[in-house]
C-alpha cells in the first residue's frame, strides 16, 4: 500500500495499522483506526483534521502519552528502525524529549506556574543532556527561539510571559535536547493571527536551522498550505488523503478534502462562495469498514458502505475513496 | 413600525470605556498607575439598515466591550448611541427593555452561552416570554417554528444542550436571538469555536436569516477571510481604537492603514502562492503594547514597518483615503501636510 515510486530513504517514522481505541460507557471509541502515515526525515508534514479526526491521538500514540482506559490497541509504530509500541517505560522516557519532543497548544497550562521557566528548560537537559554548561545551554536556546534578555527571563514565571512568548518558552524546552523529530500540536491556534504567523516563521526558521523534522498537526489548511511540504488529512479516526500539500490543495481526490477546501472563505477572492458540508461527524462508536464520510458524502454510492481501501495515486498521493482515480 | 426608515439603524458617537481593574482581592497592592484599562477610546461608527459591518482586532482590542456597550449590558464612560434616531445612550426602564428587544446577541461560545439544566423549549422561549409576554403554549409554537427555521427540529423541544454537537448549539443561539424579532443583531465571534466545516454551515444560516428577516449586523471577529466574507462593510480595531474602516472590497483588495495590511500579511493562506510581492514585509515586530499603558501618538507606532517621528507623539486623525468615500484611516502616513 506504500507508494513504490517513493521509500527510496527509510522513514524517520513510519505509523502503520496504528489502533487506539478507549472505551467509554456507550461503546468503543475508536479514536485510531487503521492510520499509516509515514515521516520523512527533514520534511514539515502536516496533519489536518477538525476535532475527534485523530490527529492528536495519533502523536499521543507516538510518544507513549496515551492514558489509560486508553490503548494502543494495534499496529506498529517505527522510529529509526525500532518499535515504540510496547516499548517499556524507560525505554520511552529517554526517547521522548531527547529524539522526540512535542508542544502543545495551550502553553499557559503546559508550564508550571510554579517553577520558573529556567528550571523547566534545564529539567529536560538534566535528564537527557550530556553532562555540561546546562545553563549556557539554556541560554542559547533562548535566545535560539527569539527571546529578548534571555539571562534575566530564565529567572522568570510562566504568567510573566505574554501567549506568543510562553509558546516559545514552549519550543525552548522542546529543542532543548535537539530532537530529530518535533511534534508540535496546534501551536498556534490559541494565538492572535500576527503572533501566529510570527512563531510558525520561527518554527520554520528552526527546523531549516537545526535541520529537524517537524509535524505540524493543525486544523487550519491555510496553516499548512503556508508551512508543510506534504499533509495527511484525517477524518473520523482515519486518513482520509494524502500528498505533496500544493497537489492536494489544487486537485484534492477525497471529497472530505474538497468539502473542506470548499467550506473556507477566500481573502483574495471575496465572490468566491463557500459550501457548507451538511451534516457532522459521526460518533466513533460501532463503526464499520464502511466510507466514513459517506453519510456526509453527496457522491456516495452502495461500495461506499463496503470496506474502503487506501488508493495509491501515484505522485506520493493517495486517497481513502472509490471514486479517488477519477479526475475532478 | 420606524421613525427613520432612511439614515443609519445604529450609531456610536465618541463611544469610551475605562475599566478600573483595582477592584479586586489585591487592590490595595497595585501601583496607582498601573490600574486603568482603557478598552475604548472615542468609537464612532454607523450602520445602515440592513447593512453588516465587519468588525476585526486580536485579543483585547476592545471589540468585545464595544459590543456590550452598544446593547447597553455595560455603560459608557463618554460618547452616545443613536438607534433608529433615538439617543439611548441612557435608556432605562421601560424604555431600556424595548430596546433590549430590538437588538439581540449571539454569543461566541455555544457551551458556555446556554443553560445546561434547561430544555431547548425553556431556553429559546424565554425572551418570548419576557418581551412578548407569551404564554407557554404559544411560546412553544413559536419555538417550535424558529428551531425549524434554524435547521433544528421541533422534535429537539425538549432536549438539553448538552445533547447537541457545538454547531448545533450555535444553532440554539441563533434561535434565542431571533425569536424576538430584533432589528439589529451583534455577532459576537459567532464561528470561532467551531470546525471549519461547521463554521460555513453556520455563516450560510446567518447570511440567510439576515435577508429573509431583513436584520442588521454587528460581526464581530478575528478571522480576516470569515468577517471579509460575510461584510459589507468592515472597521478594524487596535488597542481601543478604530484605525480603518470601508467597503469588505476596499479593506481586503486595497488596505490603507499599516496594521490593516500587517493582518492581511499574516492570515495563512490556501493561495500562499499568490501573495503579493513584499508582503511578508508588512508583517508587524513585537506584541501589541499593553491598555494599561497604550503608547503615545499612533498606538500601533510601536510594531509599525513605517513609523515616523510624528507617529510617536501626535494622534493621527482619521482622514478619507483617495478614491472611496467610505474609506477611511487614521494613520500619519495619510496625513497631507
Amino acid at each position: 500500500m506504500i507508494g513504490s515510486d517513493r521509500s527510496v530513504r527509510e522513514p524517520l517514522l513510519s505509523i502503520r495499522g496504528l489502533q487506539t481505541h478507549f472505551p467509554t460507557q456507550v461503546g468503543l471509541v475508536k479514536a485510531v483506526d487503521g492510520v499509516d502515515i509515514d515521516v520523512q526525515a527533514g520534511e514539515c508534514l502536516g496533519i489536518v483534521g477538525e476535532s475527534g479526526s485523530g490527529k492528536s491521538v495519533t502523536f499521543a500514540s507516538v510518544l507513549g502519552l496515551v492514558r489509560a482506559p486508553g490503548k494502543i490497541a494495534g499496529g506498529s509504530i517505527r522510529f529509526e528502525g525500532r518499535d515504540l509500541v510496547g516499548l517499556p517505560r524507560d525505554a520511552m522516557r529517554r526517547i521522548r524529549g531527547k529524539e522526540i519532543a512535542i508542544t502543545l497548544q495551550d502553553a499557559l497550562t503546559c508550564l508550571n506556574p510554579a517553577l520558573t521557566v529556567g528550571a523547566q528548560i534545564l529539567e529536560t537537559l538534566k535528564e537527557h543532556a550530556e553532562r555540561g554548561d546546562h545553563h549556557g545551554q539554556a541560554l542559547e536556546i533562548m535566545s535560539l527561539v527569539g527571546i529578548p534578555e534571555p539571562a534575566a527571563r530564565l529567572k522568570q514565571y510562566p504568567h510573566e510571559f505574554s501567549g506568543g512568548m510562553r509558546q516559545r518558552i514552549m519550543l525552548a524546552i522542546a529543542l532543548a535536547c535537539r530532537p530529530r523529530l518535533l511534534i508540535a500540536d496546534e501551536p498556534t491556534s490559541a494565538l492572535d493571527v500576527t503572533i501566529q504567523a510570527q512563531v510558525l516563521d520561527l518554527l520554520a526558521d528552526l527546523r531549516s536551522k537545526l535541520g529537524m523534522t517537524v509535524v505540524l498537526i493543525t486544523h487550519d489548511l491555510g496553516v499548512v498550505a503556508e508551512y508543510c511540504d506534504r499533509v495527511v488529512v484525517m477524518y473520523a479516526g482515519q486518513v482520509a488523503e494524502t500528498g505533496p500539500t500544493r497537489d492536494v490543495i489544487a486537485n484534492p481526490r477525497h471529497p472530505y478534502t474538497r468539502g473542506l477546501i470548499g467550506s473556507i472563505p477566500r481573502l483574495s477572492d471575496r465572490d468566491h462562495r463557500i459550501t457548507p458540508i451538511e451534516g457532522q461527524v459521526p460518533e466513533l462508536v460501532g463503526l464499520g469498514d464502511e466510507c466514513r464520510f459517506a453519510s456526509r458524502c453527496q457522491l456516495a454510492e452502495a461500495r461506499c458502505h463496503a470496506r474502503i481501501e487506501m488508493h495509491d495515486l501515484g505522485a506520493g498521493r493517495q486517497a481513502r475513496c472509490v471514486r479517488a482515480d477519477e479526475k475532478q | 413600525m420606524s421613525v427613520h426608515t432612511t439614515g443609519p439603524l445604529i450609531e456610536a458617537r465618541g463611544l469610551s470605556k475605562t475599566f478600573d481593574t483595582r477592584k479586586g482581592l489585591f487592590a490595595r497592592w497595585m501601583v496607582r498607575s498601573d490600574f486603568r484599562v482603557q478598552a475604548l477610546n472615542a468609537v464612532s461608527f454607523s450602520i445602515a439598515r440592513g447593512e453588516t459591518l465587519g468588525l476585526i482586532g486580536e485579543s483585547g482590542c476592545g471589540k468585545s466591550t464595544l459590543a456590550r456597550v452598544l446593547l447597553q449590558l455595560q455603560a459608557a464612560d463618554d460618547g452616545r448611541i443613536v438607534f433608529n434616531g433615538e439617543d439611548v445612550t441612557s435608556a432605562a426602564g421601560q424604555q431600556l427593555k424595548r430596546m433590549r428587544r430590538r437588538m439581540q446577541i449571539i454569543f461566541q461560545d455555544p457551551y458556555a452561552s446556554l443553560n445546561p439544566r434547561q430544555t431547548v423549549e425553556q431556553i429559546v422561549g424565554l425572551p418570548l416570554r419576557i418581551h412578548m409576554r407569551a404564554s407557554r403554549r404559544q411560546a412553544r409554537d413559536e419555538v417550535a417554528a424558529m428551531l425549524e427555521r434554524v435547521g433544528l427540529r421541533s422534535a429537539h423541544l425538549n432536549r438539553f444542550p448538552h445533547q447537541f454537537s457545538g454547531g448545533q448549539r450555535q444553532r440554539i443561539g441563533v434561535a434565542r436571538a431571533l425569536i424576538v424579532k430584533p432589528e439589529f443583531v451583534v455577532c459576537d465571534e459567532p464561528v470561532s469555536a467551531l470546525d471549519v466545516s461547521i463554521q460555513a454551515q453556520i455563516l450560510h444560516l446567518l447570511q440567510e436569516l439576515r435577508r429573509d428577516f431583513g436584520l442588521t449586523f454587528l460581526f464581530i471577529g478575528h478571522n480576516l477571510s470569515v468577517v471579509g466574507y460575510v461584510s459589507d462593510r468592515m472597521a478594524v480595531m487596535y488597542l481601543g481604537e478604530i484605525v480603518e474602516t470601508g467597503t469588505a472590497r476596499e479593506i481586503l483588495n486595497q488596505p490603507a492603514h499599516p496594521y490593516t495590511k500587517s493582518l492581511l500579511a499574516a492570515v495563512p493562506r490556501l493561495d500562499a502562492a499568490r501573495r503579493v510581492a513584499g508582503e511578508a514585509r508588512e508583517r508587524p515586530h513585537g506584541e501589541p503594547a499593553s491598555p494599561l499603558r497604550p503608547p503615545p501618538g499612533c498606538r500601533f507606532h510601536t510594531r509599525c514597518p513605517h513609523v515616523m517621528p510624528v507617529c510617536k507623539t501626535q494622534v493621527p486623525q482619521t482622514v478619507i483615503v483617495d478614491g472611496g468615500a467610505s474609506h477611511a484611516v487614521a494613520c500619519h502616513l495619510y496625513t497631507k501636510p
